[in-house]
């Protein structure tokens, strides 16, 4: 018997573009093959994201089959919580498509707007109590220096509006590249007490930008199944 | 959407005229249009479910039982093809009002208790059937005329209580200044208005909000105290009753709105006072006071110019003859 149904999505956090290890576009896609959904936020302060950086997120959001939005750090908390909704509401609206194809023929859009409006009644109801697991993969390499606190507080900014919805969420950081010369260390929230925003304050950014190494950490966490209580028997929507 | 742009409803069949782009947010923009010769306001959007919810929670809650207009009367929600793009649009009421941060600068700080309490009848409304409005913020208050009666805008962040809510301002979200959680209930819209008071009494600038953006929730706080004590100390308006609600004093929209009213009801007092003094002595110390603008750096440069200019005038009477 299935179980509750469950999202799963990775948010990419950056400013520049990957320069070490596998394709982070290749990665995405691969993570969306698993039903993960990964969605880019590109930060433009100094300028460090340039074209190629934004053609890569754009690319790595479409190969992830989420959503993608360049914007300056102090507008990451307003972001990060309109990029993790609206992408669990595409994911979501995917799956009623898809049925709705069966069904109809055609998708929500082609319904009559009363009709419309309800099934994004569903939608948005569906949004509120899913099983939500969100991954954080967070560019720390020395140019991000000048934004981690801003990152550390978006982060925060969005455990208040998980810890706000009626359906139980789980989340957990990969920062890339790691201090000690690994590519990505993966940072989860032991116990119940404190914040997950808090291990950024602790990092010191540095070295080069291994994006694809880090979103494979990340996927990889998530499929393995000890991730996520083990009370819950879930399936992936 | 280019302005004077013809388009026409898929299903419903309306017709409309784009006049002027009115406003653009996250999820979408507002113009003014035409629509069988009555001026209405249609929001464009990409994202229709978005748009959908708005479009649910505008015909549930624009209007209350008793006929009273909480928001904008709800006309159709349509899609369109604009210049080869499929759009979604919810047509709705015009109101023609300003924006509440725009009449307080015009008309002065002694309306901000008034507008307040005429919001907070409103959310009263919206309170009584199980849901808060949310994203509480100056552009989403409409004063309508010179009583300061106000209507509510843009319906997309209305959640029902219980729920997360999706919606919000960082400013006047009670989250962000870690005065409580982002869970929908009644005084979640209670703080929404206190942090709106106080910062129509003593704004914030982008630059506060961009340093505060990367300050802990509780930093954040001590500094809003602090500006609120400055703000006491110097300015007009509803401070005091602010911050009783920001330190949990006050529990309740009936609390603030009896709070708010006497102050409101003092302040005309005053005025009325003054007035009156005004009349007998030809000018009494309370009309002036009124009147007085804070000295600023403007003035300061004016002074300096002046005091130079002095300056250099004596120094050429002296020496020069």
């Amino acid at each position: 018997m299935p179980g509750e149904p469950m999202l799963r999505q990775l948010l990419l956090i950056t400013d520049g573009c990957s320069n070490l290890g596998t394709d982070p576009v290749y990665v995405a896609q691969m993570g969306k093959g698993r039903g993960i959904a990964t969605s880019v936020i590109g930060i433009v302060d100094d300028g460090a994201l340039g074209e190629r950086g934004r053609t890569e997120a754009r690319n790595i959001a479409d190969a992830g089959g989420g959503m993608c939005r360049i914007v300056r750090a102090t507008d990451l908390a307003q972001t990060v919580q309109m990029v993790t909704r609206q992408t669990m509401q595409l994911t979501l609206l995917q799956v009623v498509n898809a049925e709705l194809r069966g069904i109809i023929g055609g998708d929500a859009d082609a319904l009559p707007p009363e009709t419309r409006s309800k099934v994004a009644g569903v939608v948005d109801r569906m949004s509120e109590e899913v099983l939500l697991e969100l991954g954080l993969v967070i560019d720390v390499s020395a140019s991000m220096a000048s934004k981690m606190n801003a990152v550390r507080e978006a982060i925060r900014d969005l455990e208040f509006g998980l810890k706000a919805r009626t359906g139980e969420s789980d989340m957990f950081i990969v920062t890339y590249p790691g201090e000690q010369g690994e590519t990505a260390v993966l940072h989860r929230r032991i116990g119940g007490a404190g914040m997950i925003a808090d291990v950024i304050g602790g990092l010191r950014p540095a070295g080069n930008t291994p994006t694809g190494p880090a979103l494979e950490l990340a996927i990889q966490t998530m499929l393995d199944s000890a991730s996520w209580p083990a009370s819950h028997q879930h399936h992936v929507v | 959407m280019p302005i004077g742009v013809r388009f026409a409803g898929k299903w419903r069949g309306g017709s409309y005229v784009a006049l002027r782009l009115v406003g653009s947010g996250a999820n979408g923009s507002v113009y003014l249009a035409e629509r069988g010769g009555e001026r209405v306001a249609v929001k464009v959007a990409d994202n229709p479910t978005a748009l959908s919810l708005e479009y649910d929670r505008l015909l549930r809650f624009a209007q209350d039982g008793g006929g009273r207009a909480i928001g904008p009367r709800c006309i159709e929600l349509d899609d369109t093809v604009i210049g080869g793009v499929k759009r979604f649009f919810l047509a709705m009421e015009y109101i023609d009002g300003m924006p509440l941060d725009a009449f307080i600068r015009l008309r002065g700080p002694e309306w901000i208790a008034v507008c307040l309490v005429n919001m907070l009848d409103l959310l009263e409304l919206l309170h009584s059937r199980g849901y808060i409005f949310g994203d509480v913020k100056p552009a989403n208050i409409l004063v309508q005329n010179d009583a300061g009666d106000v209507r509510l805008v843009d319906f997309g962040g209305v959640a029902p209580v219980g729920q997360s809510v999706k919606e919000f301002t960082e400013a006047y979200d009670r989250a962000w200044w870690a005065f409580g959680s982002r869970r929908a209930d009644v005084r979640y819209d209670l703080t929404a208005c206190a942090l709106l008071g106080l910062q129509l009494a003593a704004p914030l600038c982008k630059a506060d909000l961009e340093r505060l953006s990367c300050l802990r929730p509780v930093d954040r706080a001590a500094w809003l105290r602090k500006h609120a004590a400055r703000a006491a100390a110097t300015g007009d308006g509803p401070i005091a009753e602010v911050v009783a609600v920001m330190d949990g004093e006050v529990r309740d929209l009936d609390e603030f709105r009896r709070r708010l009213s006497r102050t409101a009801g003092q302040r005309r007092q005053v005025s009325a006072d003054g007035m009156a003094r005004l009349g007998r002595r030809g000018g009494g110390r309370e009309g002036r006071r009124r009147r007085r603008r804070a000295w600023d750096r403007t003035d300061w440069g004016l002074l300096a110019a002046v005091a130079v200019f002095a300056a250099t005038l004596v120094t050429v009477l002296w020496f020069g003859v």
